[in-house]
């Protein structure tokens, strides 16, 4: 019999590789053969890599089923947001970035405010605004009229406005349910000069959109004399790229109760 | 990362791969038009084969099952505009497998941002390798390798895809894809056995 040309360890791991594909070669067979018979270290090698592969192969056989997968999954689909609709990553994080700039805005002037209560942990419906003075310019939304905040005091500066989702992850309701009014922070109402109080502010508005995961920012021009007017519809303009919205803020006020309501359809 | 949002798909140009005649295109072709019972052909078809990819990749049942159904909520949203010519396999394995690696990734994160704020509670916050349902040495073998050697090796072996349609989910090459499971197979190897094998780097050449 014709003696084959001794090959390289490498070859032969080579050849091994290729084994476990079963694409190998009678004489190829016989190379690798006469190799492992007197190289103990790939002859180890090879029977490693044997038990794995065998071991991965082993276990593919025995993957458990997936029992119960369609169950559900109609709920599933029915409760999910279609893509269009599903802001990107990027632009969710820059909403969310945007929003808490505009709560970071609010900060310095907590102290103002510090009876009012923490609006995440309210539920909206039961949300009873406390009637101190700078608290009284809170107002519950989702059919809950606060006390009135007074005309005056609306219409004396530029106000900040948030609007948060109860305190659920993920789960939105179909409206936004609370909003909070507020002095600009710049601009406090009592702390404001006459001459100053009379100019155009703008509002933002930081707004938690039905049907979202994600907070989106909003700004509009609301100048102290239209809220004086107390009834007042105003488009908003979206800072949201890749999302269309037409928000409406509409400030109403009857027998005394002032309503702040903000549409928005997508 | 944007991987799991990567549910347009495009023809891989690395591969240079020609049109892959698909099964599936009359069925698809009526899912498209808003044909129910072909999407639950679809469903039916390739529930179990997302769901082992799924479960190859996070090791854990009811995560995996959350991911596939997840995956196919995905399909039914993507699906009018998913391209006439493209494989749809391919195009689900690979949503599949950046879902299941992302669902990794976040634990990670998470586990990572528990561990610095010393808060770890070992019951709630263990991470996907602990928490394998059955004591399965390749399972745990698996989990210990990085998770881009686990998709390799879960469409491999688990979903035993070829090497062309790896590389098309992968987005690499054929010889790329090539080495990419030689190193992900070496590592395996390294786990499972506890041992270094002695593999010898004969693809690592070719990656160009």
């Amino acid at each position: 019999m014709k003696q084959e040309p001794a090959v390289s360890c490498r070859r032969v791991m080579r050849l091994a590789e290729k084994a476990l594909e079963a694409q190998l070669a009678p004489q190829e067979i016989r190379q690798m053969q006469q190799h492992l018979h007197c190289c103990p270290a790939c002859s180890s090698a090879w029977e490693t890599m044997q038990k794995a592969e065998t071991a991965l192969r082993t276990a593919a056989r025995r993957l458990p089923a997936s029992a119960g997968l369609a169950e559900g999954f109609a709920a599933r689909l029915a409760a999910s947001v279609p893509p269009h609709r599903r802001a990107v990553r990027w632009q969710r994080a820059a909403a969310l970035a945007l929003t808490a700039a505009g709560l970071l805005l609010l900060l310095p002037h907590a102290a103002l405010y510090r009876k009012t209560p923490a609006p995440a942990k309210q539920s909206a419906l039961a949300y009873k605004p406390p009637t101190s003075a700078p608290a009284r310019m809170q107002m519950a939304y989702a059919g809950q009229i606060s006390k009135p905040a007074p005309a005056s005091r609306l219409s004396a500066a530029a106000h900040s406005i948030i609007i948060r989702p109860p305190n659920t992850h993920r789960k939105m309701p179909t409206k936004p349910v609370q909003a909070l009014l507020r002095p600009s922070p710049a601009r406090a109402a009592a702390h404001a000069p006459a001459a100053k109080r009379a100019a155009p502010h703008a509002v933002r508005i930081a707004a938690a959109l039905p049907n979202t995961a994600e907070a989106s920012f909003m700004q509009a021009a609301l100048p102290p004399a239209e809220l004086a007017s107390l009834e007042k519809t105003v488009s908003l303009h979206v800072v949201d790229p890749g999302r269309r919205l037409n928000a409406q803020l509409q400030i109403s006020s009857a027998k005394g109760d002032t309503t702040v309501t903000l549409n928005t359809t997508p | 990362m944007q991987r799991a949002n990567a549910i347009s798909w495009s023809e891989n140009r690395k591969t240079g791969s020609v049109f892959m005649p698909d099964d599936d295109a009359p069925v698809i072709e009526r899912a498209q038009q808003g044909d129910s019972a072909a999407f639950d052909l679809l469903f039916e078809k390739y529930q179990e084969y997302v769901y082992h990819i799924a479960y190859g990749i996070v090791g854990r049942t009811d995560e995996a099952r959350d991911i596939a159904q997840d995956v196919f909520v995905q399909i039914y949203h993507a699906l009018p505009r998913f391209r006439r010519g493209a494989r749809f396999s391919t195009w689900l394995y690979r949503i599949a497998a950046n879902r299941a690696t992302d669902a990794v990734r976040s634990a990670e994160r998470r586990q990572k941002l528990v561990s610095v704020m010393q808060k770890q509670n070992e019951d709630a916050e263990r991470p996907f390798t602990s928490q394998i349902e059955e004591e399965d040495a390749v399972q745990q073998a698996l989990m210990r390798c990085p998770i881009h050697h686990r998709r390799l090796l879960v469409l491999r072996y688990y979903r035993e895809l070829d090497m062309e349609e790896i590389a098309a989910i992968e987005g690499c090459s054929l010889v790329a894809a090539r080495v990419r499971l030689h190193r992900a197979k070496k590592e395996f190897t390294k786990q499972y056995t506890g041992s270094q094998t002695g593999i010898a780097e004969t693809l690592e050449g070719e990656a160009g």
